[in-house]
C-alpha cells in the first residue's frame, strides 16, 4: 500500500480525499497557489506544499512542477480528484515516467474516452445505443454536412469533439440556420479546445442525465454502482444529483448498468469513472461520454452504497481487488445532493466573491457536507466557485427532499451570495417532487425563490445597528456606527 | 429611542424602524412603520444572538458590508440597505422617529459638559467630553436644537446608553 499520496487538486474534494487517505493510514500531501495559502485543503493535508502562481494556469495545471514537488518529496501516488489535470493523459504519463502511480484510468483509456468521436466508436462496438448522428470529418464545411442533417433529422445538435461544458455546441432547428450555427459552433471550439472539429447528433428534448459509476480493478473486473441522475443543470453544468433516478426501473436498471459495464470491459477501464446517458421521455437511453475520474456527485452513490470511493480508487491503483462485486452491492435508500455555489441566481448566475463572514453548515443525521471552505476563507474568482457539496439520505425520496429542505434552511453562509435560496426553490417544486426532471427543467419550470416577508430580519437589523459596535463584522472592520455618529474628536489619554 | 430607514432588497420603499428600550435588559419594543413587536434580544456577539418574539426563539447572523447588511435569521437571507442609519436624520424624514437626547455610546466618565439649559447649537456642535477605555471622546450635536436639560456632570460615571443631554422639542421651543 502507499504510504504517501498527492492530491493534484483544491477545495472540497482534496479535503475529502486528505480524509480517506488519512482514515487508511496514509500520508495526505496537499499542494497549493498563492490564493489557497490558508485554504482549507492546506490545512486538512498532512504536509503542504507551495506551487505558487494565482491561476490555475499558473498553479494546479503546471505538470512539471506537480510532478517535481512528488519526486522531492517521495511520494507514491497522485490523486488528480475532478477538474483541473484529472482528465490529462499527459499527466497519467508523466506520472507512470516518473514511477508515481496516477489514482485513475490508464493514459490510452483517458486518452480514447477524452476524445468524443473515439468514444462514442468504442461504445458503438461495444453494443451501446448511441444517439443517431454523424462524426465529421476535419473542419467539415455545410455542404458536406447539410445531407447527414438532413439524414439524422432536424432538430440537430453541432457538438465540439474535444468538447464539453456546453462550450462549441449549438441547437439546430432548421436547415436555414445550419451555416451560421456550424460557424459560431467551430469558432468557440477553436478558442475553447484549440480543435475545430465538430459532429451532429439528433437532439433529443426534455431528456434526462443518467450516469452509472463504474469501477474496474487491474484483474478484469469491472461493476457498476448503479445510476445517478443529475438533469437539474444550469448552463450545462449539474446543480442537484440524486441516486436512485425516479424514472429508473429495475428493467432499466439492469439494461444500462449492463451496457455501461460491457463498455467498460470492453475498452480495459480500471478505477473509478462514470458513463453518461441520455433518457428520452419513451424510456431509450443513449450513450453520451465517459468521465475518467472521480465525479462530484459521487458521494450520492457512497450514501446509497455504504460505500468509500476514494477507498476503492486506492485500494485499485495499488493493484488489489476491488472491494466489492457486482452480486454484494446493493442499494439502500435515497440520497440527493445539492451543490452550493458563491454565485446569485437572480443576476444569471454571476459568480460572487468575498470573505466568508459566517460560515455554519447544517449538522444532523444522514446529513454530509462536503466543504473546502469555513469562516474567514475567502471566495476569489481564481478558481470555481462552488463552496461545498450538500448531501442528505433518506429511506425513500420524498424523506430525502424534505431533509434537504431543512438542511439548506439550516445553512448559514454570509459574505457571498449563495445558490442555497435558488436550491429550495427548485427542490420545493411540484414538478421536483413528482420527479418529472430533464434537463432543460431550470429553463422551462419557473423557479421563484420565495420572498421572504422580511419583518424579523428588520428587527434584527435594528437591534444590530442600535446595538452601535456589532455592526462592524469581525473580519471586515468598517466604519465605527450607532451612537458612534455623535463622537467627534479623540484622543487616547 | 433610535430610528433607522431601512430598505429590504426587491422593496419599493425604504421602511422606518423604530427601537425603543424597555426597562428589563435586553427586552426592546420595535416599530416596523405600523406593526410593533416586543422583542426580547441575546447578542452572542457583535454580529449574531438570538431574537425572542412571541416566546419564539430566533437564532440571526449579520454580516455588514458599507450600508448594506446581509442577514440570516428564520432559514433565509435578507439583505437589507440601510438608508439612513442616524435617529435623527430618519426622523427628518419620518415623524416615526424621534430622537431628543444625547445618550453615552459606551460606559466611562464625563470630562466637561460644554452646554447649559436652552443653550442654542449648531449641527456637530461639541456638546460633551468623556473618558472611556482611557480614550477621550467629544460627543457632537446630531442636529441643531436648544439644551432642554443636563443630565450628568463633570466626573459622573455613566453607563452606556444614558441620557446625558435632552433636547428641547419644537413644541417646547414655541411655547418658549
Amino acid at each position: 500500500m502507499f504510504r504517501k499520496v498527492l492530491i493534484a487538486n483544491r477545495g472540497e474534494i482534496a479535503v475529502r480525499i486528505a480524509g480517506t487517505l488519512q482514515q487508511m493510514g496514509i500520508t495526505a500531501v496537499a499542494i497549493y497557489s498563492e490564493p489557497d495559502a490558508r485554504a482549507l485543503h492546506v490545512r486538512a493535508a498532512d504536509e503542504a506544499y507551495a506551487l505558487g502562481g494565482k491561476t490555475s494556469a499558473e498553479s494546479y495545471l503546471r505538470i512539471e512542477k506537480i510532478i517535481e514537488i512528488a519526486r522531492a518529496r517521495g511520494i507514491d501516488a497522485i490523486h488528480p480528484g475532478y477538474g483541473f489535470l484529472s482528465e490529462n493523459e499527459d499527466f497519467a504519463q508523466a506520472c507512470a515516467d516518473a514511477g508515481i502511480t496516477f489514482i485513475g484510468p490508464s493514459p490510452q483509456v483517458i486518452r480514447e474516452m477524452g476524445d468524443k468521436i473515439v468514444a462514442k466508436e468504442k461504445f458503438v462496438a461495444a453494443g451501446v445505443p448511441v444517439v443517431p448522428g454523424w462524426s465529421g470529418s476535419l473542419d467539415a464545411g455545410v455542404d458536406s454536412i447539410r445531407p447527414h442533417a438532413q439524414k439524422i433529422g432536424y432538430p440537430v445538435l453541432i457538438k465540439a469533439a474535444a468538447g464539453g461544458g456546453g462550450k462549441g455546441m449549438r441547437v439546430v432547428r432548421s436547415e436555414k440556420d445550419l451555416a451560421s450555427s456550424l460557424e459560431v459552433a467551430q469558432r468557440e471550439a477553436r478558442a475553447a479546445f484549440g480543435d475545430g472539429r465538430i459532429f451532429l447528433e439528433k437532439y433529443i428534448d426534455r431528456p434526462r442525465h443518467i450516469e452509472f459509476q463504474i469501477f474496474g480493478d487491474t484483474r478484469g473486473n469491472v461493476v457498476h454502482l448503479f445510476e445517478r441522475e443529475c438533469s437539474i443543470q444550469r448552463r450545462h453544468q449539474k446543480i442537484i444529483e440524486e441516486s436512485p433516478s425516479p424514472a429508473m426501473t429495475p428493467e432499466l436498471r439492469k439494461k444500462m448498468g449492463d451496457a455501461a459495464v460491457r463498455a467498460a470491459k470492453a475498452i480495459g477501464y480500471t478505477n473509478a469513472g462514470t458513463v453518461e446517458f441520455m433518457l428520452d421521455e419513451a424510456g431509450q437511453f443513449y450513450f453520451l461520454e465517459v468521465n475518467t475520474r472521480l465525479q462530484v456527485e459521487h458521494p450520492v452513490t457512497e450514501m446509497i452504497t455504504q460505500h468509500d470511493l476514494v477507498r476503492a480508487q486506492v485500494l485499485v491503483a495499488a493493484g488489489e481487488e476491488l472491494p466489492f462485486s457486482q452480486d454484494e452491492l446493493a442499494r439502500h435508500g435515497h440520497a440527493i445532493e445539492c451543490r452550493i455555489y458563491a454565485e446569485d441566481a437572480q443576476r444569471g448566475f454571476l459568480p460572487s466573491t468575498g470573505t466568508l463572514a459566517h460560515y455554519v453548515p447544517p449538522i444532523g443525521a444522514n446529513i454530509r457536507v462536503d466543504s473546502g471552505v469555513g469562516e474567514g476563507s475567502e471566495v476569489s474568482s481564481y478558481y470555481d466557485p462552488m463552496l461545498a457539496k450538500l448531501i442528505v439520505w433518506g429511506s425513500d425520496r420524498a424523506e430525502a427532499i424534505t431533509k434537504m429542505d431543512w438542511a439548506l434552511s439550516h445553512y448559514v453562509v454570509l459574505g457571498v451570495t449563495t445558490s442555497i435560496p435558488f436550491l429550495r426553490a427548485v427542490i420545493s417544486h411540484p414538478e421536483f417532487a413528482a420527479g418529472r426532471l430533464h434537463t432543460q427543467f431550470l429553463e422551462q419550470n419557473a423557479i421563484r425563490t420565495e420572498a421572504c416577508e422580511p419583518g424579523h430580519a428588520l428587527i434584527a437589523a435594528a437591534l444590530v445597528l442600535q446595538n452601535g459596535r456589532a455592526t462592524t463584522s469581525r473580519i471586515e472592520h468598517a466604519k465605527a456606527d450607532g451612537p458612534w455618529q455623535s463622537v467627534g474628536a479623540w484622543r487616547v489619554r | 429611542m433610535a430610528g433607522y430607514l431601512l430598505k429590504p432588497a426587491g422593496a419599493g420603499e425604504p421602511t422606518t424602524v423604530t427601537v425603543e428600550r424597555e426597562a428589563s435588559p435586553g427586552a426592546f419594543t420595535i416599530r416596523i412603520g405600523d406593526r410593533s413587536f416586543r422583542v426580547h434580544h441575546e447578542a452572542d456577539a457583535q454580529d449574531r444572538g438570538f431574537l425572542n418574539i412571541d416566546g419564539r426563539s430566533l437564532p440571526y447572523f449579520v454580516y455588514r458590508k458599507d450600508d448594506t447588511l446581509q442577514i440570516w435569521i428564520d432559514g433565509a437571507v435578507h439583505v437589507v440597505d440601510v438608508v439612513d442609519r442616524t435617529a435623527q436624520r430618519a426622523t427628518s424624514r419620518s415623524t416615526a422617529a424621534q430622537r431628543d437626547d444625547l445618550p453615552a455610546p459606551m460606559p466611562g466618565t464625563i470630562l466637561a459638559i460644554n452646554v447649559k439649559p436652552n443653550d442654542q447649537f449648531e449641527s456637530h456642535a461639541p456638546l460633551v467630553v468623556m473618558e472611556s477605555m482611557k480614550m477621550e471622546m467629544t460627543l457632537s450635536a446630531p442636529h441643531a436644537g436648544r439644551v432642554k436639560e443636563v443630565k450628568c456632570k463633570p466626573g459622573q460615571l455613566v453607563d452606556m446608553g444614558a441620557v446625558l443631554i435632552t433636547f428641547a422639542s419644537k413644541n417646547d421651543a414655541a411655547a418658549s
